[in-house]
């Protein structure tokens, strides 16, 4: 195929643009490719928290976001004991300002709400334990329970405990009652759910395991009709020709042992043997009764309902988790009512019943001050690895491989093209290497100055 | 054959004093300055460059050749194929009955310039053109240079590349002419690969001889243009070449 006249021309104007291009996209392809195997690998661990809101929040002020209200509560002092605990970042602490140590440890902290519910905390660290073990320290340092003063010291400009505004105090706590009824209902709505699939599995299960019995019992049944054995008409054919086919292999192996192949009668021992083979092969099959026609079937079904109610089992098991988590949830929704919202809490409609706080948490709601952030864990830290540099996203990735392929396209159309070593003609030798070798060099016509 | 006989004037000889046939590289005068004459004179045998292209011509008159038709093309413009072609034609007149020069640069003819157009007398002959055309038999539009057995076909005005596309049939039948008339043909054709080497000069340019000049004609560009011609490529000349 002929490349278009105009589209050669195109390619030809603009073929030292496109050089120029594509030789600096293979350059920035090629340093991004070897970006991160210059750097070490990292570990990304998230734990999930429970926030409980904002209680004892001052009347008029804007509500904490959990982030913020993290924030406040992993303070120097605290990133400092971790930061010696975990011996973190040995060199800054030894070169550097203890500032430029809890910068460096912040940097390497997040802290996400997905919600308004919950807060995402996570560390990034070289050492995968290590980013483990400080994600759940900074957990438990937000759940841990702490005393009024040092909570509130760095909040204290955003929430004076003016004896004035103490009615107004309790007010915001009615309100944050309110706002956890809300969410002990949502919880609920989802606990009557998971329920209702559950009951729903549990008979799926039950009407399963009743077909498989009822299946199995037919299938033991015996029905004399089918007991008997059906007749084949060449089972003595059969048994002759095999009879028949082991004399004859017995007679040339006898033969074999004191002929050679082209003996005559090898060669005819050998026919025969191909003939019954072939008499044999020609045998219809014995039939397959009904009865084990049924079996087959029989088996089949079991075998199917078998895996169903495996998938029923496993569903259900799934259910039975969400279930427990969920009233969980609640527990500690209803522990952070007090016992008169637990009491009412409970006095909600639900699919479940309402679930009453449990003494454990019911105490520790009472030990927490409503000044303290309410933080509470639910999910320990889970690692993932985290390469820094532009491989870490997807869509990084495939920048960096579409780059890479305009490169190698740049350079595959354009390089043939290239007049980089395309060199004048100037003397009979270099006539003679560009020569093909059909053709000879006739000569040189001299140049003459007139 | 019944080509007029015309005596081309002695100013072209460019300070040679010689009549006949004189051909010097002065096509493009403002590269004139840069690059060296070269000049061929048909009377003299003994001019130094006159005696490169009896080389030239004994070469290949050694090669077997399966047509004694030489397509003398090059690379790129401004090679010297028109110069080369003209000397090598007037060479071989010399040592041959009768030899024709044709010019198939059909789109820009440069043969007539060349030879010094003022002559005059050939502008009454009808150029390649009016044939391929239909206008006039073969032998009219040819004329022959006085005192040699060198005859010329040129073209007089330009062709359209539209035009020059549908005049493969009578091209061929010229040629075809022209091989059994003449000894030697010497055509002096197109660059390789520029928009006038149609596909008439794939199919029928055979053997072809390419002229390269040494300081102008890149490697790559040659080559390509030798890849193009494969087995139809039968030998290289090399123009302008500095004597060391």
């Amino acid at each position: 195929m002929e490349f278009p006249a105009a589209l050669a021309a195109t390619a030809e104007k603009y073929r030292r643009p496109a050089m120029i291009a594509s030789g600096v996209l293979t350059l920035v392809a090629v340093v991004l490719c070897l970006l991160p195997a210059g750097r070490k690998q990292q570990y990304q661990s998230i734990a999930l928290l429970l926030y409980a809101g904002n209680a004892g929040a001052a009347p008029g002020s804007a509500p904490l976001s959990a982030t913020t209200a993290a924030t406040a509560r992993l303070d120097d002092a605290h990133l400092q004991k971790l930061a010696e605990h975990y011996d973190l970042y040995p060199e800054l602490r030894k070169k550097q300002t203890p500032a430029d140590l809890l910068g460096a440890m912040r940097a390497n902290i997040t802290l996400t709400q997905p919600d308004g519910y919950s807060l995402q905390v996570g560390f990034r660290d070289e050492n995968s334990q290590r980013s483990q073990d400080v994600t759940n320290s900074l957990a438990a340092v937000l759940e841990a329970d702490v005393s009024p003063a040092a909570n509130t010291q760095p909040l204290a400009t955003t929430q004076p405990q003016v004896p004035a505004a103490i009615e107004d105090q309790r007010s915001a706590r009615v309100l944050n009652k309110d706002d956890l009824h809300r969410r002990i209902a949502h919880v609920d709505g989802m606990l009557k759910e998971r329920t209702e699939n559950q009951s729903m599995l549990q008979d799926e299960s039950a009407e399963n395991t009743a077909r498989i019995r009822t299946i199995s019992s037919t299938h033991v049944t015996t029905n004399p009709a089918e007991s008997t054995p059906v007749v084949d008409p060449y089972a003595g054919t059969r048994t002759s020709l095999r009879e028949q086919i082991a004399a004859e292999q017995q007679h040339l192996a006898a033969l074999l042992v004191r002929y050679t192949e082209a003996y005559p009668d090898v060669e005819e021992a050998r026919e025969k043997l191909s003939q019954l083979q072939e008499k044999l092969a020609a045998v219809p099959p014995p039939p397959v009764t009904q009865r084990v026609r049924a079996q087959n079937l029989f088996q089949k079904q079991i075998d199917d309902l078998t895996e169903e109610e495996s998938r029923l089992g496993e569903q259900l098991r799934s259910n039975e988790r969400e279930i427990a988590a969920l009233q969980k949830q609640r527990s500690e929704l209803v522990a952070k009512l007090g016992p008169a919202g637990a009491g009412s809490a409970a006095g909600q409609p639900t699919g479940q019943g309402a679930v009453a706080a449990p003494a454990a948490v019911t105490g520790l709601q009472s030990a927490i001050p409503a000044s303290t952030h309410p933080f509470r864990i639910l999910q320990n830290a889970t690692v993932s690895v985290v390469v820094g540099s532009i491989a870490q996203s997807r869509s990084g990735f495939r920048f960096l491989w579409v780059m890479l392929a305009g490169a190698v396209f740049g350079f595959f159309v354009f390089l043939p093209r290239l007049p980089l070593r395309d060199t004048l003609l100037l003397t009979a030798e270099d006539m003679r290497k560009v020569l093909p070798g059909n053709a000879v060099f006739l000569g040189t016509i001299k140049r003459i100055e007139l | 054959m019944s080509a007029p006989r015309l005596s081309l004037p002695a100013d072209a000889l460019h300070g040679e004093t010689a009549a006949g046939l004189v051909v010097t590289a002065t096509e493009r005068p403002g590269k004139v300055a840069k690059r060296a004459k070269s000049a061929f004179n048909l009377t003299d045998a003994t001019t130094p460059l006159n005696a490169c292209y009896a080389e030239l011509a004994k070469g290949i008159e050694a090669l077997p050749l399966r047509r004694k038709s030489l397509f003398i093309a090059s690379a790129g413009a401004g090679e010297g194929t028109t110069t080369t072609a003209v000397n090598l034609a007037g060479v071989l007149s010399r040592t041959s009955s009768s030899v024709l020069l044709m010019e198939l640069r059909l789109l820009a003819p440069r043969l007539l310039h060349l030879l010094g157009d003022s002559a005059g007398d050939a502008a009454s002959v009808p150029g390649l053109e009016e044939l391929l055309r239909g206008a006039t038999p073969a032998s009219d539009c040819i004329f022959r240079v006085e005192g040699s057995s060198l005859s010329v076909a040129a073209v007089r005005s330009a062709m359209s590349l539209e035009e020059v596309t549908h005049q493969s049939g009578p091209l061929n039948d010229f040629l075809a002419w022209a091989e059994e008339q003449y000894e030697w043909l010497v055509l002096d054709c197109p660059p390789v690969g520029s928009a006038e080497w149609t596909r008439w000069f794939d199919l029928n340019a055979d053997p072809v001889f390419l002229v390269a000049r040494a300081g102008v004609t890149r490697k790559r560009a040659w080559q390509a243009a030798a890849r193009r011609l494969k087995d139809r490529l039968a030998g290289a000349i090399l123009n302008d070449s500095t004597p060391k």
